[in-house]
């Protein structure tokens, strides 16, 4: 049994061996895991570094967007309403794509809040504006009623005559009022005017304010006929109480608004309203030259004008811009106050017709070149002073003389030929009464005339012919008596 | 709706007053003849007070006229004028039709007959 230890030493060996080979085998697969498990390691750390980094870039992904909606959005809002509230940027500038998306959010917003704001203006302006056209319409109607009143009301009480002034001066504010919002909403001044006299014009606007009693107007002009094209003179008169108004509201009370009426070299005159009041912040001065140039006008809204809408200024720009006058604010007064100046350019201007009398109530009028009856009488014998009519009046014993005297005192009462040529246009009386006899005296018909006379005539031989036949009884019955 | 004939004049009469009439007096009836006495208009008469002086520099005048001249509402005429007398640059005198009469006996023309002549020049046309 020799083979037994041989066997079991070859197999042994055998064994051995593969033990050696498994054991190298071992070895090497055990150094490849370990490889392997380093490649693993690296990538799951490398991994581990990408799921930091991608969560970072969530986290700022989120914050961009929680910025964008709770900062950038409310802003970009408020931005299109005033520029005064700036957008603040994104967080993360460096994302270029969320930054990009970010702002086209805010462009769409700002462009359809924008949109959405124009819209709700302009159907605020088309209501408004229609309101005041109705209200203005009735407004003129109670004006005509009330003047009716005053004209009647002959002898009333005082108070209750003062009375019928009042309303009638509040009706012209409320008149006021209501034409400013209409011409800011883009109506028209509401009336169409023919020539007036800048002096009146100026009146006019004075009498629309509360407070006119403080406004000193004085004419400068060298011609007291200066009148203003009839297509402007309801517009300037709007304007220049704006501004005139602007100045009583910015002075106190017992400060007098000087208005000064002045033509320079080049034919434009200037109306210039100073008022001593406290004069305007930088603020106001440049929001205010922005409205009264009108260059905007037509993307001016309602709600930039402020709460409740500041419309004097918008109305001026706008009237300014379309009619073609000009209007300067903020220069300082002299008085320390406010300086504001309208200057109408010469093609606006126009000289009065001869035969249009200026109001009495018109600014200027008691300028050196005063009423024109007053320079008339230069003869000595046509100017009466008190003492001299008492004498006249007092000898002209008939009536009749005495109530031509006193009913032509507008002018040289016997007409003085030398200077009739100029003055004759300038006598009221003449020309009231021409007026009211154009009215009916213009349709006169030949043929009706003719039957009228024919009629007067047939009367007058009728009864020559009654006093003929008929008995004397009447006349002497007359005589008796 | 009607726009009618209503349409804003441009100087309203209220101006007159620029807001400080308050005579003491005021008799004045519409009829009441105005004289100048001459004084000249202060720097805080108004131009429609001047503008009334200025008319009244000759001669004397009824209110009515004055009113009438000046376009104004009689009741303003009278509001101003007893200022004016206030200020002591106007006398009121009678009202005219009786300062007319050649005295105090003269009849004048009754009503009715100036009514006749009235109807009857009315009829003429």
């Amino acid at each position: 049994m020799s083979s037994i230890p041989e066997t079991a030493a070859g197999i042994l060996g055998g064994t051995t061996l593969v033990g050696a080979a498994g054991a190298a085998l071992l070895a090497r697969s055990r150094s490849a895991l370990r490889g392997r498990l380093r490649e693993r390691t690296a990538e799951l750390s490398r991994s581990e570094l990408d799921v930091g980094s991608a969560q970072a870039k969530y986290a700022q992904l989120l914050a961009e967007l929680r910025h964008l909606v709770t900062n950038r959005l409310p802003a970009q809002v408020q931005n299109v309403e005033s520029s005064r509230f700036p957008v603040p940027g994104p967080l993360h500038p460096d994302l270029a794509e969320a930054a990009e998306l970010g702002q086209s959010v805010l462009d769409l917003l700002a462009g359809s809040v924008e949109k959405s704001r124009r819209r709700v203006d302009a159907s605020a302006q088309a209501a408004l504006r229609g309101a005041s056209t109705d209200i203005q319409a009735l407004l003129f109607q109670l004006q005509t009623r009330i003047t009716e009143l005053q004209m009647k009301a002959e002898s009333v009480e005082p108070d209750i005559a003062r009375v019928f002034f009042e309303m009638d001066h509040l009706n012209e504010q409320v008149a006021r009022r209501v034409q400013r919002a209409a011409i800011v909403c883009g109506g028209w001044p509401g009336m169409v005017r023919p020539d007036t006299f800048l002096s009146e014009v100026v009146s006019g606007a004075q009498s629309r304010l509360a407070g006119y009693e403080r406004i000193k107007v004085t004419s400068q002009l060298p011609d007291p006929r200066t009148g203003v094209a009839g297509r402007v003179a309801e517009p300037l008169a709007v304007a220049l109480g704006e501004l005139m108004a602007n100045a009583l509201e910015h002075s106190r009370d017992d400060l007098e608004v000087q208005v000064a009426l002045m033509q320079g070299d080049s034919g434009t005159v200037s109306v210039v309203v100073d008022d001593a009041g406290t004069g305007m912040t930088p603020e106001a001065i440049r929001r205010g030259r922005r409205l009264v140039s009108g260059e905007d006008r037509e993307d001016l809204l309602l709600t930039e004008l402020g709460d409740p809408p500041a419309l004097g200024f918008a109305a001026c720009g706008r009237l300014a811009a379309d009619h073609g006058f000009r209007i300067e604010i903020g220069q300082v007064s002299p008085y320390g106050g406010t300086r504001a100046v309208v200057s109408i350019p010469p093609d606006l201007l126009t000289e009065m017709d001869e035969e249009e009398q200026m109001s009495a109530l018109a600014a200027g009028t008691a300028a050196p070149p005063r009423s024109p009856h007053v320079t008339a009488p230069a003869g000595p014998e046509d100017f009466a002073g008190p003492g001299a009519r008492e004498d006249g009046g007092e000898s002209a014993g008939s009536p009749a003389a005495a109530s031509s005297a006193p009913a032509e005192p507008a002018s040289s009462s016997e007409p003085a030929p030398p200077a009739d040529a100029n003055d004759l246009p300038q006598r009221r009386r003449r020309n009231r009464a021409a007026q009211e006899a154009a009215a009916p005296a213009r349709p006169v018909d030949p043929d009706r005339a003719a039957a009228v006379w024919d009629q007067f005539q047939q009367g007058v031989r009728s009864g020559r012919s009654d006093g003929e036949d008929g008995d004397n009884s009447e006349n002497s019955g007359e005589d008796e008596k | 709706m009607s726009r009618g004939p209503a349409r804003r004049r441009m100087v309203p009469s209220y101006l007159a007053a620029q807001g400080g009439v308050t005579p003491t007096v005021f008799s004045l009836q519409p009829l009441t003849a105005l004289r100048a006495t001459g004084l000249p208009p202060g720097p805080a008469h108004t131009p429609g007070q001047q503008r009334l002086l200025d008319l009244l520099s000759g001669g004397a005048l009824s209110v009515s006229e004055t009113a009438a001249y000046l376009d104004l509402p009689v009741s303003m005429c009278r509001l101003l004028a007893a200022q004016l007398i206030d200020d002591g640059c106007l006398r009121a005198e009678v009202p005219l039709p009786d300062a007319l009469a050649p005295d105090e006996t003269a009849p004048r023309p009754s009503a009715g007959l100036l009514k006749e002549v009235l109807n009857g020049l009315l009829s003429l046309r």
